[in-house]
């Protein structure tokens, strides 16, 4: 125990703790991309099936395997029980799964903040009362009740005000920003869209329909033009105001990833644990209720199944069932992150063995209940897709309980505690992000070791892979490259059980299935990739390329690491080999 | 399907598995470290 990383936690509170770390896009995202793919059935079967065969035991088996192992990290644990160089390929993995994460959460935050003038406030809120938490708590030692009460309170007040005043245009079909403070974002906006003149700093096109900034269809089933989307060439504008809020969330990310924990990121996340129940918690007595109260909220519109999409036509993406639906719905079934996360984090914190289950699988089932309220979210009347579906839906159920009246700042709430989600998740992704990198290859360029420099290197990586402006296939690739992750975590829990001679049954299958299913996935990603964005050309053109390499070096990595966690664990089962003494976490 | 069998099933569902989990069929059968956990103090300092 050093009071830093080891420090025996309350497993109520690391309950908290890991659930808010492990809760992000995925289990809004995921599951609503996928119910518009598939139908609502397929998502709500893998779902189940998901957590209760997979997804716990992912969680529970990564925290256990770093507790029994000296409270080592995945890679430190691979290079004693399988070899040297799988820490070191283990690396190289990581490194750009997570930044494919950070591009994908970056990515759609932005355009949610940029697009959404309600936002902003709550979020800016979030940060100062993270500071101010971190001060009161830590510093001027306050009553953990009070600074509570004040800290969540004026964060959801913020949130529930940035709509306050607006009016709805309904010839437009959209909102009137002219509110105190929804009217002086836009105001502040285009002041900053104004450095050039109100021109787009570049366009991108989303062939898939899925950024945010793209609206969702009128009642004739058309998308109407806004300031940032042409629907008859299918440009999204890139705007100075979207780069400034992109700029915004990695300043968020990189004081949250190089201050003290307790000073920011600790507290930002504890603000965000008790939005995301508080919203989980009350929109659930709204789906509760609302086939009572109002029918036309609680009945689902979605059909059950709406293809299984196994037709393939050459120059169009292909979205069959198997194996892609496993790879959409990532968190709330199953995600290698809660894994790479749960044993370098949540581990070092646990106080008695027995608290891992409640802990890591506890945590797994509290984010398949999120998973869960997005489906329905989806699934009730409605239309749009990713967080404004999330916050569409929110504002709807909220509007159950609270009358008609508040569904504007139900929805702004629903905006807001999706970034909250997001941000309190990516923040501590750059945290792991430069620990890797230094890692990985600071005996190489010493200058990595610096943390301030390797989260700056991290940042900007980030940020080029957002411009390349694919969202939709970073998101799947991420998707893929996440369950890969699961696999690979599992793929080193089984080779450990065996190592001490125990049955490794309850981690081996489930590694088998999610190891074929997201190696399948990767490669139908990169064919999605090749047949629907490289042929456009430009500019875009060389991000469909640059994401293919990522998918081809994940794809290798991933089948080195299966290779060599093959053979250590057939030196096991025969029983030739012992693990290696402890390496250096 | 409406909400309410959602939220309803998704709850009595959650709580099934996760009895059955840390007790029960699932946990005993094939979780193959589970029975030599101990409440043994805080495990960082033996």
């Amino acid at each position: 125990m050093d009071g830093v990383d080891f420090m025996p936690t309350s497993r109520n509170v690391l309950y908290g703790y890991h659930f808010k770390s492990i809760a992000a896009a995925g289990p809004i995202v995921g599951p609503i991309t996928a119910a518009n793919i598939w139908g609502w059935l397929p998502s709500l079967l893998w779902l189940a099936i998901g957590v209760s065969f997979i997804g716990w035991v992912s969680d529970y088996t990564a925290i256990m395997v770093a507790v029994r192992n000296d409270g080592n990290s995945l890679s430190a644990i691979s290079h004693r029980l399988i070899s040297p160089r799988t820490r070191t390929i283990l690396f190289v993995f990581i490194f750009f799964y997570l930044l494919l994460v950070a591009g994908a959460f970056m990515g759609i935050m932005a355009a949610l903040m940029a697009a959404r003038p309600d936002v902003p406030f709550g979020i800016i809120m979030l940060g100062v009362m993270g500071f101010l938490g971190g001060q009161m708590l830590y510093r001027w030692k306050m009553d953990l009740i009070v600074v509570t009460v004040i800290i969540v309170g004026v964060t959801i007040l913020a949130m529930i005000l940035g709509p306050f005043g607006a009016t709805w245009n309904a010839e437009k079909g959209a909102w009137n920003w002219v509110g105190p403070i929804n009217g002086a974002t836009v105001a502040f906006n285009k002041a900053i869209d104004s450095i050039t003149g109100g021109q787009p700093v570049m366009q991108v096109v989303d062939p898939t329909n899925a950024d945010p900034r793209i609206p969702a269809p009128g009642p004739d089933g058309k998308r109407p033009k806004t300031a940032l989307y042409d629907p008859e060439t299918g440009l999204i504008n890139t705007m100075p105001s979207y780069l400034f809020w992109a700029l915004f969330l990695l300043v968020f990310s990189y004081l949250s990833a190089t201050l003290p924990i307790w000073r920011f990121a600790q507290p930002v996340n504890y603000i965000g644990f008790w939005v995301t129940f508080l919203t989980i918690g009350i929109s659930a007595i709204g789906a509760l209720l609302a086939p009572f109260i109002k029918p036309q909220v609680g009945q689902f519109a979605l059909e059950p199944v709406k293809t299984l999409g196994f037709a393939l036509d050459p120059a169009k993406p292909w979205q069959p069932l198997w194996p892609m639906l496993f790879v959409t719905i990532a968190c709330g079934s199953i995600s290698g992150w809660h894994a790479l996360f749960g044993s370098v984090g949540t581990a070092r914190q646990l106080e008695y063995e027995t608290d891992g289950l409640p802990v890591g699988g506890g945590a797994m089932f509290g984010e398949n209940a999120l998973a869960l309220l997005a489906l329905i979210a989806v699934s009730i009347p409605g239309s749009g897709g990713g967080g404004g579906r999330f916050a569409a839906g929110v504002g709807s159920l909220l509007s159950v309980l609270f009358g008609d009246g508040f569904r504007p700042f139900g929805t702004a709430l629903g905006f807001g505690v999706f970034i909250v989600i997001v941000l309190t998740v990516t923040q501590l992704i750059f945290r792991v992000m430069r620990v890797t990198l230094s890692e990985w290859v600071g005996e190489a360029f010493p200058a990595l070791k610096n943390m301030h420099v390797s989260t700056i290197v991290s940042i900007v990586l980030t940020m080029l892979l957002v411009l390349s402006g694919t969202w939709v296939y970073l998101w799947q690739l991420f998707g893929a490259a996440n369950q890969l992750m699961a696999a690979l975590s599992l793929l080193i829990v089984s080779v450990w059980l065996k190592s001490i001679k125990r049955n490794p049954a309850f981690a081996l299958w489930p590694m088998l299935f999610m190891y074929i299913t997201t190696m399948a996935a990767t490669l139908v990603t990169a064919r999605n990739l090749l047949v629907t964005i490289v042929p456009k050309g430009g500019s875009i053109a060389v991000g469909g390329w640059a994401m293919i390499a990522i998918a081809i070096l994940l794809f290798i990595t991933a089948l080195l690491i299966g290779w060599d966690g093959y053979q250590a664990y057939q030196r096991y089962a025969r029983g030739e080999a012992k693990p290696s003494a402890a390496a250096a976490d | 399907m409406n909400t309410f069998w959602i939220v309803v099933l998704g709850a009595i569902y959650i709580y099934l598995v996760y009895n059955t989990m840390r007790g029960g069929l699932i946990a005993t059968s094939f979780n193959p470290i589970r029975s030599e956990q101990r409440r043994r103090g805080c495990i960082w300092t033996g």
